[in-house]
């Protein structure tokens, strides 16, 4: 995603110049202001796809306007060592009473494979989801959405233009998750609607003029009452979307949000128990469905969450953990084994 | 370079025309100051030391054995310069290997276009000494030589000869100034648009695990580096000549097709030509050249060789794709050059382009190990002959490779010959609309580029 700050006008000083410094700050400031930028963006992008090219900037062209992300290949290991850690804390957790779960999002070209550009690689998820089977089947609760999705997929469980699942492909994961965990899913949700097209994160990596917008759809429990709080940006919000981030170039923000090291989530439900979620960006669109469900939800973001998280799941009196990544994210995420302090 | 380039030009048209050779000495330091603060001092003193040792060798004209002292002074200096910011670190290494020290690298940072403007320099002074051209007085217009910005930092290395007379009166017409413009704008479509986009794929597969790496993949990637420098290279010189034209000066060229050589003989009369004049003018031919006894041939030649391999850099790599060369010249020179000759065409150039090619895998990897692994791997000892990653490559680049290809050979210049012949009056035209639409879309390209690189920038 594009959406590194801009170079700002840069200090002028003797020093700075003799070590070359404000020439490159001045080269990287007119470039970053340079008239239009977007325009020349997609001109470039145009010309690249009119060429033929099959990807630009991390991103490929598929079939039928869908993008989808071009990451290189994980570390070797790094998969298998996040699993390692993650049934050494099952491990621990079950020891304290602590039910655990791992509910995998899948990435697009895991589901939609026939629309990549021919011969295109990618990560393959499904092996990575055996491997965690093999590892974590003894230690936790395993949901593998997979099939459901697949079954689902004409119905924009995916966006063409953002990496992410949409909230109709988080609520298929959650209701999947609800069987196995044995809930009532729940039913009535309201779905709002975005008033503008949604062009997301692959989009502004690979600008082209004719790209098909998406739509961005949130489903609101309206019997849920729910309260969001932000402890690193002292913020309590009513409910658990944003909604003004909907008039933001980046709506996905709408889920929780965004990247938070933390957020707390307090309901209603009256349940007692409490649910602390390892996540990234994915479980964004799923969490707000599982409050129906807890009386807290705790969503931590293992990369910027510096406390001790053993610890901290004991403190907080912890009943259940869901651990909820997309399988390419996990496989090259280096802060899991966090969770073994 | 969009805000400095017209000004550089206003000042200078706008000076009088004593003035130029002063405007353009300014400029061109300026210019380098914006990249290399502490480094225009050096650039400074190099010009000094030849400007002083020209000079030095007119006044003792008459005693040949000062004049001798003269070159060589002026040559240790230029090569003690050029060897301590290129090569120290080199030695330092090779030397703690050999004899298991620890002494500690300097870490300097190469000054930008030390290994071009020495050379520039030091044609100057051997040139004079071998009465080759007469001594310039005039430290602004000697400033103004070794400075001058067009070519400062990727060549072409113009021999002092070359623009002698440029110096003193050139003449800058309309004419020359708008064929300046369309050659700068070919350079400029050459190196954003066709060597920066050849060179991601060779950045996606040089990095690939060399062991994994199958035939089609590892052809594939040389062959994307050896476009990438080539354009990128060859672009960078017509912008530099462009650029020449525009302040009035004609430079050597520096490139001619040489992807369509059908022997490594041809090949180096047309890449890099301006160095290997060089090598040949003040290395080859003061050692004898050819007309001596065979061995003693044989033995320039590889001095010839290995040194412009060093030139390219402080490193073995460089040193063997030199030998390289040396080895496939000489047995051109002495075994098969006769009976390539005799070959149909074709079958020379498939000799001299995979010759070619192999070369870049020498010059291409610092580590002499993988060089040779990624070598062995494009003769299948990697794994298997095609897979996805060269099929994908392949599919998406196509229309790419074709267009480079296209472009290497000598087919658009022989099309835009044809054109002006056909439709004299329609042809300029064409020409300026082409060459619009290849400045916006190099600019597109430019403003959206974290990727940038020149490869030149590292000699």
């Amino acid at each position: 995603m594009e959406n590194r700050n801009l170079q700002q006008a840069p200090q002028w000083s003797l020093k700075r110049l003799m070590e070359g410094k404000w020439t490159k700050e001045f080269e990287a400031y007119t470039a970053d202001q340079f008239a239009g930028r977007a325009g020349w963006v997609q001109a470039k992008v145009t010309a690249e796809r009119v060429m033929g090219r099959s990807d630009t900037g991390g991103v490929y062209w598929g079939k039928n306007s869908r993008l989808f992300e071009k990451r290189d290949m994980p570390q070797a290991g790094r998969l298998q060592q996040n699993l390692t850690a993650m049934a050494a804390f099952a491990d621990w957790a079950d020891g304290e009473g602590i039910t655990v779960s791992f509910l995998p999002a899948y990435s697009a070209y895991a589901i939609y494979p026939e629309e990549l550009p021919a011969y295109a690689e990618v990560f393959d998820e499904k092996k990575a989801m055996q491997q965690a089977e093999e590892v974590l089947r003894e230690k936790m609760v395993m949901i593998d959405p997979l099939d459901k999705l697949v079954k689902h997929k004409g119905e924009n469980i995916y966006f063409l233009t953002d990496h992410h699942w949409t909230q109709d492909g988080a609520r298929i994961a959650y209701e999947t998750w609800a069987e196995k965990m044995g809930f009532q899913p729940t039913g009535r949700l309201r779905e709002v609607k975005s008033r503008q097209p949604f062009y997301g994160s692959l989009y502004s990596k690979a600008p082209l003029p004719w790209q098909q917008p998406d739509e961005l759809r949130v489903w609101v429990d309206d019997e849920a009452q729910m309260q969001m709080q932000i402890p690193e940006t002292k913020e309590r919000i009513e409910g658990v979307y944003r909604w003004e981030n909907l008039e933001k170039k980046d709506q996905y923000t709408v889920f929780l949000g965004g990247n938070y090291a933390q957020v707390k989530i307090t309901t209603s439900a009256n349940t007692n128990r409490k649910l602390l979620v390892f996540k990234d960006s994915f479980a964004h669109a799923l969490v707000p469905l599982l409050a129906r469900h807890y009386d807290e939800i705790d969503v931590v973001d293992l990369r910027y969450f510096k406390q001790p998280v053993r610890e901290y799941v004991k403190a907080q009196g912890i009943t259940d953990v869901l651990f909820a990544y997309n399988l390419s994210w996990m496989a090259d995420d280096p802060y899991i084994p966090a969770i073994q302090y | 370079m969009c805000i400095f380039l017209p000004v550089a030009l206003g000042l200078y048209y706008l000076a009088p025309r004593r003035a130029r050779n002063g405007a353009l000495f300014l400029i061109s330091l300026v210019f380098y100051a914006w990249g290399e603060p502490i480094y225009v001092i050096l650039m400074i003193f190099s010009t000094l030391v030849d400007y002083s040792h020209g000079l030095l060798l007119e006044k003792c004209d008459h005693s040949p054995w000062k004049r001798k002292a003269i070159l060589i002074s002026s040559v240790a200096i230029n090569l003690g310069l050029l060897g301590f910011f290129k090569y120290a670190d080199f030695l330092v290494e090779n030397i703690n290997a050999l004899f298991g020290l620890a002494t500690r690298p300097l870490q300097l940072p190469l000054p930008i276009g030390i290994s071009f403007y020495t050379f520039q320099t030091m044609s100057y002074t051997l040139d004079v000494y071998r009465r080759n051209c007469n001594v310039q007085h005039n430290l602004i217009s000697f400033g103004c030589y070794v400075t001058m910005f067009p070519q400062l930092i990727a060549g072409p290395i113009v021999r002092y000869v070359t623009v002698e007379e440029q110096l003193k009166h050139r003449k800058e017409t309309v004419e020359k100034f708008s064929n300046g413009v369309i050659r700068f704008g070919i350079g400029l479509c050459k190196k954003v648009l066709l060597a920066n986009n050849i060179g991601m794929v060779w950045d996606g597969i040089k990095v690939l695990p060399l062991e994994g790496l199958s035939v089609l993949t590892a052809w594939m990637g040389i062959l994307a580096f050896a476009f990438q420098i080539y354009f990128d290279f060859s672009g960078y010189s017509d912008m530099a000549i462009g650029l020449g034209k525009m302040f009035g000066f004609d430079f050597p060229e520096n490139f001619n097709h040489p992807y369509s050589a059908k022997s490594i003989t041809e090949f180096w009369r047309r890449w890099h030509i301006s160095l290997s004049t060089w090598f040949r003018e003040y290395v080859y031919i003061p050692l004898g050249g050819n007309r001596v006894p065979a061995w003693k041939n044989i033995r320039n030649l590889a001095i010839v060789w290995l040194l412009t391999g060093i030139w390219h850099g402080a490193s073995w790599n460089f040193a063997i794709w030199g030998g390289y060369f040396a080895v496939l010249l000489i047995l051109e020179k002495f075994v098969y050059g006769k009976a390539l000759a005799k070959l149909p065409k074709f079958f020379g150039w498939l000799y001299a382009f995979v010759a070619v090619l192999i070369s870049w895998v020498f010059f291409s990897f610092d580590a002499l190990g993988d060089g040779w692994q990624y070598l062995m791997a494009m003769f299948g000892k990697g794994a298997g002959w095609a897979d996805m990653r060269a099929l994908y490559e392949l599919d998406s680049n196509g229309t790419l490779l074709m267009i480079l290809a296209l472009c290497s050979s000598s087919l658009p210049k022989k099309g835009w010959e044809w054109l002006k012949e056909r439709w004299p009056k329609a042809a300029p035209v064409i020409q300026v609309v082409l060459c619009f639409a290849g400045l916006l879309l190099s600019m597109a390209f430019v403003v959206d580029s974290s990727y940038n690189p020149f490869l030149y920038f590292r000699f």
